[in-house]
């Protein structure tokens, strides 16, 4: 037999000769030392081919500045990605702070107490606060804390998927998960999902969805009818159609104007509700607006910076606001914190009015407004601090700080292993980041949920405790990682490098406006490391399990 | 995901389960955007086109055949896609078109492709292949990155399985000329 062609080889090589010719082929290469010798050559180039498209996967998903610098000294490289975690540190602040309802300089009172504390105390503060204006009953005070969580995860989410999309898929299944864990009891179907980066997601008119329905995009429209809960997040969120559940949206610009059955929960920039509410409302965003046509049958909860009340509240009205108008008829008591309250003169209360504002003549109640109940005035005092100016806050920052370290020292002289180890990439800061954001915000959460259950308050206390460590030393965490970054960072001088990046760390997040935020930043980046180095090390320990998370650090 | 684990969430998904396609899509996203982005060339081109094919799945999950291996199927629906946008993109019909091209002659037997031993080198052949014309280029990714097999191909570029044959044994050989052109101006 004569030596086949060249084209004929590379066919067999990839496999896709037919069957008699395969049999002659292999005949022929076992006679010939020319063709095997070109047929080796061909596999192997085959296999080369293979590899390198294989390859390319990991090559195309780092990020330009790390690749492209990749041949760069060692240091440089690194440097370069804490040049980028800067930068997406820096542009998630002010989005977080937006998202904290333009936090420090236009804090309304009622939450003003956020900037006098850090990450850690403002939450507490948060859940105290509620806990306290939520007076209305355990599954209020429930559903309330689902509503946060439900919207931090939202929102955590779509933050994420921006950064990178298989994880957003892992992402979006934790956050669909506690969603559904979280949400009051419907049905238990499966859910409706439409999601669209950049583009509009609707129900559309007409269209009738007997489901939970999910919508994430820039725009969400709900004109149809949703029998059913609703979970939106969006730039802009409209709800025109019918709901027959429970409504929970997140958005820069949010309008309510479709009826809803259940409760509405709702949070951004502007929320206007304009339609009838089975169930109570529950409005946060700079501008809340409910317009005279509204009817909040079981209550209103309402914060933000300027909220205006101009329909009907079929009970208690709770809220919490720079500017607080109600031109509408509240059936019960109005309840809250304000630095300028009106009643104007189109507006009635059914019950007492009792309001926590800085000064007297900070309430306002217009000739012809009605009060039914008594009219009560809590002044709540400014308090002036500059912490700077005393010596104390020298030392407490720097007890704080010895506490830190030697906690921190005992604990790696204990388990050497818990050691976390620094992110080298822009991209692992921010999973990290999100990671930690979660834990932040759904630990306690999770908690209160164990701690209603009566037999679970031990779990829900340990689970307390660990939190707390962990949520103690996130700041450490990142002051060692600040540390190594120091120059001429040896092992003998890390520990004091670290003392130092330490306490100026602490200095800074003390400082006022910018700190909360950046102590913020510097909680969910130490306790994202911890949880992720914590998780790392379970999974270690216990072999590779296989949760679609770590599959996907799996794919990386 | 193994593979019982693989088949529970797909008969999920094909159900209706929107967190089953959830984590089928996180399952196999990066291959479908390596697919497209070989394809396509383009970071931004892929992204879009990535989430185009998972919708495009979405839509038509009840007629996947689940005797039949899902990423075959995700990643023809992939091809498919990103062949169409190729299209629509001035390329048209010329593109698989037979056209005799000039290369310069290197043998097979000692074919520049498989000595490379070091990162540099691959990709610097990753690039030889992006460089590429598209006639060669598309069969050789389905080939070398999606793993079809001759009549797969064939079908998706509207040809035979004779012509998928000759384009990427023309499509290696143009390869080894480049390669081997790129070595000889290094030293």
């Amino acid at each position: 037999m004569s030596c086949p062609t060249e084209l004929t080889l590379s066919i067999y090589a990839d496999g896709e000769l037919a069957e008699h010719e395969a049999h002659g082929i292999v005949a022929h290469l076992g006679t010939c030392a020319a063709c095997r010798t070109l047929f080796t050559a061909l596999e192997q180039e085959n296999a080369v081919l293979m590899e390198a498209l294989g390859e390319e996967e990991a090559a195309t998903i780092r990020l330009p500045a790390a690749s492209s610098l990749s041949s760069a000294s060692a240091s440089g490289s690194s440097a370069s990605s804490w040049v980028w975690s800067a930068v997406a540190a820096a542009a998630l602040a002010p989005l977080m702070l937006d998202w904290l309802w333009q936090a420090t300089p236009t804090l309304p009172t009622g939450v003003g107490w956020v900037s006098s504390l850090g990450g850690l105390g403002g939450l507490v503060s948060i859940s105290r606060r509620l806990a306290q204006l939520f007076v209305g009953g355990q599954d209020m005070l429930v559903s309330s804390f689902s509503f946060v969580a439900t919207l931090f995860v939202v929102l955590g989410t779509l933050g994420v998927a921006a950064v990178r999309r298989p994880l957003a898929g892992a992402t979006a299944g934790l956050a669909l998960a506690l969603l559904a864990g979280l949400s009051p009891p419907s049905q238990a179907h499966a859910a409706e999902l439409r999601y669209e980066k950049e583009g509009t997601v609707k129900v559309a008119e007409g269209e009738s969805i007997d489901d939970t329905v999910f919508l994430a995009g820039k725009t969400a429209i709900v004109a149809g009818v949703v029998d059913g809960d609703v979970f939106a997040a969006a730039e802009r969120v409209e709800v025109t159609g019918e709901v027959r559940g429970n409504l929970y949206v997140a958005g820069e610009t949010v309008t309510v104007a479709g009826e809803v059955s259940g409760n509405v929960h709702a949070a951004g920039k502007n929320v206007e509700l304009d339609t009838k509410v089975g169930g109570s409302g529950f409005l946060a965003g700079q501008n809340v607006v409910v317009t005279e046509r509204s009817d909040l049958a079981r209550g209103g909860f309402l914060a933000g910076e300027s909220v205006r009340s101009k329909g009907r509240v079929g009970r208690a009205l709770h809220f919490a606001a720079e500017k607080f108008e109600v031109s509408g008829s509240v059936e019960r008591s109005v309840r809250g914190y304000g630095s300028q309250v009106t009643i104007s003169s189109s507006g009635s209360v059914g019950g007492d009015l009792h309001v926590t504002v800085p000064s007297q003549d900070a309430v306002e109640v217009d000739d012809g407004a009605t009060v039914s109940g008594e009219t009560i005035i809590d002044i709540e005092e400014k308090k002036e601090r500059r912490a700077f100016l005393y010596p104390g806050f020298y030392f407490g920052l720097l007890a704080k700080a010895l506490a830190m370290l030697l906690m921190g020292l005992v604990l790696i002289t204990l388990f050497p292993t818990l050691l976390p180890i620094a992110p080298d990439s822009s991209k692992e800061v921010l999973r990290d980041m999100g990671f930690g954001f979660i834990a932040l915000v759904a630990t306690p959460v999770v908690m209160l949920i164990i701690a209603l259950t009566v037999i679970g308050i031990p779990v829900s206390i340990v689970i307390g405790m660990v939190y707390g460590v962990l949520l103690f030393l996130s700041t450490l965490v990142v002051a060692y990682f600040a540390a190594q970054r120091l120059p001429g960072a040896g092992n003998r001088r890390l520990v004091l490098n670290t003392a130092a990046s330490l306490l100026l760390i602490l200095f800074v997040v003390a400082i006022p406006f910018v700190g909360p935020g950046l102590s913020f930043l510097v909680h969910i980046f130490g306790l994202g490391c911890l949880v992720v180095h914590l998780r790392n090390l379970y999974m270690k320990s216990h072999g590779s399990t296989d949760s679609p998370a770590n599959q996907l650090n799996a794919l990386r | 995901m193994d593979k019982t684990e693989l088949e529970n969430v797909l008969r999920e998904a094909q159900m209706g389960s929107s967190v089953a396609f959830g984590r089928v899509y996180g399952e196999f996203s990066t291959r479908v955007f390596g697919l497209c982005r070989k394809m396509l060339g383009s970071h931004a081109a892929a992204e879009d086109a990535t989430s185009e094919v998972f919708e495009r799945a979405y839509q038509a999950l009840d007629q996947y055949d689940r005797d039949r291996p899902f990423d075959r199927w995700i990643l023809t629906i992939a091809s498919h896609h990103c062949l169409n946008r190729l299209r629509r993109g001035r390329l048209e019909k010329r593109l698989f078109l037979d056209e005799p091209v000039e290369v310069p002659a290197v043998a097979a037997s000692s074919s520049p492709l498989v000595a490379f031993e070091n990162r540099e080198q691959r990709r610097a052949l990753l690039r030889a292949i992006d460089a590429l014309p598209a006639n060669y280029r598309v069969p050789l990714i389905l080939k070398y990155y999606g793993d079809l097999s001759y009549d797969e191909i064939a079908d998706h570029l509207g040809t035979t399985r004779n012509n998928v044959a000759v384009l990427l044994h023309r499509a290696k050989r143009e390869l080894r000329g480049r390669i081997g052109t790129l070595r000889k101006e290094e030293s």
